[in-house]
């Protein structure tokens, strides 16, 4: 299970947006896994470790967030007319995207991450989101919707101090 | 295909989730829809972006060494009142629990390899269809064939003849998992049957991908796939011929 350290981390801190708080609910959901290991059903470690880890940071999300910032509300339908380029040229503003994935609902940023980071299949992020797989897809594609506006819209003004 | 319904699967398109039949009306439709194209880039790009390696958190190495110890010392793990009696059973269990683990994982990977080798076939295959690629040496004639492999791959792959079942079109040099193997292709009516040979062992095996049938075996040391869009039972038809033939245990 600890090859999965890094999954599990990842997920959890991009879930938490914070280094500390992603540390802890790791070791939470580590903690369930060895306690709860004989509800491990079999088939893939990861997906089951990584199905814990997005348990807990939505609990502790819950516990400090408002509903909307965990799913994602009605929204204006999205400019398609984005030049590819644009988005490219972002790339290279490495805190730019992070913000921009951090912007995202808690539900579109775990697809996200769980397949552009992890590499994870269609199937293996419905098992660990526990959701159907037409639902992976709709959320993916609306993640990466909006991730591509808010990476072509102008830098937010930042206040003077 | 209409704009809405390949919307819909753009993502999966490029994330390579969906059926040969299905990406092939995407590519279609994105040929002469340059909205939809658009749409693609875009899809394209974000994956770029977001899948940049800086991206990525690793587990630091202090949460490392706390989970280590949550594994290792399982007096540190929180538990219900009635469990302290049973402390002495923690250290086996969450042994045992590793052991369940590890073997499971290895299992996993072992799947996965061997599901990465059934794309690497059958992409390998695929691109044999396209124009120009099927062939190196072009002759039906087995004696022609093996030299041409004898001077250009480092093994002596056998080319079993297997007319007038099946016809012997040629064959060439193909790669699969980054290292050369023989390809052979073999037609029986509209069908083409690429039979890959490399060394080593590999178990055995029937699967299918995407309407294509698949049959791998191992013999005299060399690994062998079958692929081909025919019938499972045709292509077993062709595989014990094949083996029989020379590319089995019967004949060495």
């Amino acid at each position: 299970m600890l090859v999965h350290l890094d999954a599990a981390y990842n997920l959890a801190r991009w879930l938490s947006r914070s280094e500390h708080d992603a540390q802890d609910i790791v070791q939470e959901a580590f903690i369930r896994a060895l306690r709860g290991f004989d509800q491990f059903r079999g088939g893939d470690a990861r997906t089951w470790l990584l199905a814990i880890v997005r348990n807990v940071s939505f609990t502790w999300l819950q516990r400090r967030k408002t509903n909307r910032e965990l799913h994602e509300q009605v929204e204006e339908p999205v400019d398609d007319r984005i030049d590819p380029e644009a988005i490219l040229l972002r790339a290279a503003d490495v805190q730019r995207v992070r913000d921009s994935i951090e912007r995202l609902p808690a539900d579109l940023r775990a697809v996200l991450v769980l397949r552009d980071m992890e590499g994870l299949s269609y199937k293996e992020i419905a098992g660990t989101l526990e959701v159907p797989i037409g639902t992976v897809m709709s959320r993916l594609s609306r993640a990466r919707e909006r991730l591509a506006a808010m990476l072509v819209e102008p830098a937010p003004v930042r206040e003077l101090p | 295909m209409k704009c809405s319904d390949a919307r819909e699967l753009l993502d999966a398109y490029a994330d390579d989730e969906l059926d040969l039949l299905t990406s092939r009306r995407i590519d279609e439709h994105v040929e002469q829809c340059a909205r939809c194209r658009l749409a693609m880039d875009h899809v394209r790009a974000i994956k770029v972006v977001v899948s940049h390696p800086s991206h990525y958190h690793r587990a630091p190495s202090q949460l490392r060494a706390r989970v280590l110890a949550l594994m290792h010392q399982p007096a540190g793990l929180p538990r219900s009142p009635k469990a302290i009696g049973f402390r002495w059973l923690y250290p086996g269990l969450a042994a045992a629990a590793l052991i369940v683990l590890a073997v499971g994982l290895m299992v996993a990977v072992e799947h996965r390899d061997e599901n990465r080798l059934v794309a690497e076939v059958l992409t390998a295959h695929l691109r044999s269809l396209q124009p120009n690629h099927l062939l190196d040496v072009v002759s039906t004639n087995q004696h022609t064939v093996k030299p041409w492999f004898d001077t250009h791959v480092d093994f002596s792959p056998p080319v079993p003849q297997l007319s007038p079942q099946f016809v012997l079109e040629g064959g060439r040099l193909d790669y699969v998992q980054n290292r050369p193997v023989a390809a052979l292709v073999y037609r029986r009516g509209g069908h083409l049957i690429n039979l890959f040979i490399w060394p080593g062992e590999n178990g055995q095996g029937v699967t299918s991908d995407r309407g294509f049938n698949i049959i791998h075996w191992t013999a005299n040391g060399m690994t062998f796939w079958a692929i081909s869009d025919m019938s499972a039972p045709d292509l077993g038809d062709f595989v014990d011929r094949a083996r029989a033939a020379g590319a089995g245990p019967a004949h060495r």
